[in-house]
């Protein structure tokens, strides 16, 4: 999973009131259709559902690179935002 | 000049198209010329008659210039939505949404999209530079202004695919000090612009010199000079759990102890900082190797000191077991929320004593402590 991915799906950050953190995931529950899923967001929640909780996997998230060649990928995988200067100067 | 002369030749071909009657032959039969050689959206707003047209090419300017500078704007894509396929606009609403696609990384959307582009377009020029840009096709470019602009978008990547060549082969060929001194640099020059694959890179870095036995103690200082104390220490226990847990449970020590002098730290993070350090001490158990234990209850008394400064009133019920995993354990249950917490201090009163001494490993010598 991809750095703070479950603070991103829920919008919320490790700092959140417990109280919000529970409102954002029965939102979720309520927008999403597929009970599977419904049952992965629920899990995912206890997670994070306290703040030392969040704590927790605000500190231990954070993945090495398994293999060197994975930092080119992370690297292609970013492209920058030059501008539509740049973009409409080829086309001259 | 000769490119002066149709730039000016083209204008005016715009202009006299624009004047023309929609409903008109003649416009009819220029439209699809226009559309397909049209390079920049905005002459189309200078000449045009009908605030339609204006309104199309406001639109587009503004997901044009919204998605080639990573700006959240979806109301402007939403109105991008609305221009018909029949529009003088639709070859720009589709590498619009062709770049968008490259930037978010379906490819399969971009691609869709890049074939809706006319051929002759001039803006079908994109089409190779995209694919190559997404590694869909590994053709090469040879124009050199297309190369230019490859490497705006991805500059850095023939450096570090250089420098991490160099670090592959150090390992291959057993090069501990080129390895290091390759991957420091690396790693300073990856955190300008990749702050996120700077980290994830730093604990490849120190994980893999702690795999070849080589000292990692370089690229710790130098993650301490990137991120300061409580992050590198904090990299450096993820990088060292899988091989050293006992080395990797110090650090974690010690990013705590850095974390605690900043004095803003929260109960709850302490206590969060706790349980992951009592995971580690209670999957370690024991050590025969006194050094590190002098070391450990060290770090413990200064932990204890620190919490009790910081939250006074926890540390009322905690006493020294003599076993200092088991006073990190308390430690834990003592600050922590969490239910596992007290159940791990529950299990240590069944833990049969004496505890069995585990044999030192090889590369578990105390000169890692300098590392701190």
């Amino acid at each position: 999973m991809k750095t703070e991915t479950l603070f991103q799906l829920f919008n919320i950050s490790k700092d959140s009131e417990d109280d919000e953190v529970k409102q954002a995931c029965t939102n979720l529950i309520d927008k999403t259709e597929n009970e599977v899923e419904k049952k992965e967001i629920e899990e995912k929640y206890w997670e994070i559902s306290t703040k030392q909780k969040r704590y927790i996997y605000s500190l231990t998230y954070t993945k090495g690179f398994s293999d060197i060649s994975e930092l080119d990928n992370e690297i292609i995988s970013r492209p920058n935002y030059i501008g539509p200067r740049q973009w409409m100067e080829l086309l001259e | 000049m000769i490119k002066e002369t149709n730039r000016t030749r083209n204008k005016k071909k715009l202009k006299n198209f624009l004047a023309l009657s929609p409903e008109s032959a003649e416009y009819k039969a220029m439209k699809d010329e226009i559309k397909i050689h049209l390079t920049n959206p905005g002459s189309l707003e200078k000449y045009a008659r009908t605030s339609g047209i204006r309104e199309e090419v406001q639109t587009i300017l503004d997901a044009f210039e919204a998605i080639t500078n990573g700006m959240y704007n979806p109301e402007v894509f939403a109105e991008m939505e609305r221009i018909p396929e029949s529009s003088l606009l639709s070859f720009w609403k589709e590498l619009i949404l062709a770049i968008r696609a490259f930037y978010r990384k379906d490819y399969s959307e971009m691609e869709k999209h890049l074939n809706n582009l006319d051929n002759d377009s001039p803006l079908a020029m994109f089409k190779p530079i995209l694919m190559h840009l997404s590694g869909k096709t590994r053709q090469q470019i040879s124009n050199s202004r297309q190369k230019e602009f490859i490497d705006m978008i991805i500059k850095d990547r023939s450096f570090i695919r250089s420098v991490t060549k160099q670090i592959s082969e150090s390992l291959e060929y057993d090069m501990e000090e080129l390895f290091i001194e390759t991957t420091s640099l690396l790693l300073i020059d990856l955190n300008r612009n990749h702050k996120e694959a700077a980290i994830r890179f730093a604990i490849w870095g120190i994980e893999t010199a702690s795999v070849y036995k080589y000292s990692p103690t370089d690229i710790v200082a130098t993650c301490k000079k990137l991120f300061g104390n409580t992050e590198a220490y904090r990299l450096t226990a993820i990088a060292l759990a899988k091989e050293e847990g006992d080395i990797s449970l110090l650090f974690w020590i010690q990013s705590l102890l850095s974390r605690l002098k900043s004095t803003d730290i929260s109960l709850e993070e302490a206590a969060a900082y706790l349980t992951i350090i009592s995971r580690s001490a209670e999957e370690i158990g024991s050590s025969s190797d006194n050094f590190y234990l002098a070391s450990l209850k060290g770090l413990i008394a200064e932990i204890s000191s620190d919490l009790s400064e910081i939250f006074p009133g926890n540390l009322e019920s905690i006493k020294s077991e003599g076993n200092p995993f088991e006073d990190l354990i308390n430690l834990s249950a003592a600050y922590s929320s969490l239910e596992e917490d007290k159940i791990r201090l529950k299990s240590l009163s069944k833990r049969p004593k004496p505890i069995t001494i585990k044999s030192p490993k090889k590369g578990d010598e105390p000169v890692q402590l300098s590392l701190f």
